[in-house]
């Protein structure tokens, strides 16, 4: 989907005659028709609950979008090279047991390993990172070497991990529970907050995510990576002509993302505190919704960083609006599944005007 | 550009769908038109 640029849309307008005009206006619309419509419920929103863009409101936004950044970056990547990934929620899901299990505190009456003392943080971080590069690796080695499609590689994978996590919730003391009782530094680390926002703490997790977006704007513009992929996504056989090693780009991709969902894995354990086998649950419909609502195309080597942060903060400000005006969540379901349509629908669109 | 025209996607996760500008539009407004009634109908109901 097009992003709203003033520039463009003022500049057309001075150069066009009236049937142009006309013409101009009706296209610019129609393909940012989505995000109109989005910003007006939320204006409409905020007339009907005047607290929903209160201070603590924003700051439970922000929070919301914070820790689902990493794994919509993750994905937006999959999405360039034209693919997707079904397995991120899971591996979130798997890396946020993991975590947790090996960050509870001693003494809790039902740890997991109790003979195991808690693990210095960044080792877990490190084991989290893997554990998702692991994954990413085997979808990306699957998708480049077999050309498989990446939606039937990680369909495999989601179920594989699944089946992992759940024998790995029957380990231990544990058989099958949640997983809680984290220990205080590591809850302090993620929840944990050095500044406040009108009165409102901003949780530690919040400045992460924002590394994080740095970080992965860097090897999305400014490295030959990121050049790469962009190239290997809007056309692999020219990238290849070029030079581009086209298999070791999609693996790299895949890897980068699983990096992503380990992250979100490791934030959301402390985040949410108890950990089962539905945590991560269709995490990865939403990082997908945020992409495409944030203009990163399923037709390949179209996407930006600055489009997945507004697809994830518009997704989130949208249902926490929902849930303000006291929407039943199952049809919240019906609503991003429509939202998804037609935003696909949109990007559709503008492909065959180009065309 | 014929709006009515089909056209074939060459590319991407949509290979193969043939679909016009003109039946997109329609669906676009239609699935807009859809979200709005679901929102208002949910939130007076709620």
């Amino acid at each position: 989907m097009n992003r709203f640029n003033f520039k463009n849309f003022f500049g057309g307008l001075k150069t066009a005659d009236k049937e142009e005009k006309k013409k101009f206006i009706g296209e610019f619309l129609i393909n940012n028709s989505l995000y109109i419509f989005l910003v007006l419920a939320i204006i409409a929103i905020e007339i009907i609950s005047p607290m929903f863009l209160s201070m603590p409101s924003v700051v439970n936004i922000l929070s919301l979008s914070a820790a689902n950044m990493p794994i919509a970056l993750g994905i937006a990547g999959a999405i360039v090279l034209t693919g997707t990934d079904l397995s991120a929620g899971r591996i979130v899901g798997l890396v946020a047991c993991v975590s947790a299990s090996l960050l509870q505190a001693n003494g809790y009456p039902n740890k997991m390993f109790p003979d195991l003392p808690t693990l210095p943080i960044f080792t877990v971080l490190l084991a989290a990172m893997a554990i998702g590069a692991v994954v990413g690796l085997v979808n990306g080695f699957c998708t480049a070497k077999f050309k498989l499609h990446p939606f039937i590689v990680t369909l495999s994978t989601q179920l594989i991990v699944y089946g992992i996590l759940l024998m790995y919730l029957m380990i231990g003391n544990n058989n099958g529970q949640s997983i809680s009782g984290l220990d205080t530094a590591y809850s302090g680390f993620i929840n944990g907050s050095i500044l406040s926002l009108g009165g409102t703490p901003i949780p530690n997790f919040v400045w992460y995510s924002i590394v994080i977006i740095f970080i992965m704007w860097f090897i999305w513009n400014k490295t030959t990576f990121g050049k790469n992929m962009f190239a290997v996504g809007s056309n692999p056989d020219a990238a290849n002509v070029s030079g581009v090693n086209v298999n070791r780009t999609i693996i790299s991709v895949f890897i980068l993302a699983g990096i992503m969902y380990g992250l979100t894995g490791f934030i959301e354990c402390a985040r949410i505190g108890s950990n089962t086998a539905a945590t991560g649950l269709n995490y990865e419909l939403d990082a997908i919704a945020a992409c495409v609502i944030g203009g990163v195309s399923f037709v390949g080597g179209i996407g930006k960083i600055r489009g997945v942060i507004m697809g994830v903060v518009l997704l989130r400000i949208i249902f926490v609006g929902l849930t303000f005006l006291g929407i039943d969540s199952n049809m919240q379901y019906v609503i991003k599944g429509l939202i998804i349509l037609i935003a696909c629908a949109i990007d559709m669109r503008k492909y065959l005007v180009r065309k | 550009m014929n709006k009515k025209e089909k056209k074939t996607f060459d590319k991407g996760l949509y290979k193969g769908a043939s679909i016009s500008v003109k039946a997109l539009d329609t669906i676009i407004i239609a699935g807009l038109l859809i979200l709005a009634s679901i929102i208002v109908l949910s939130a007076l109901q709620a």
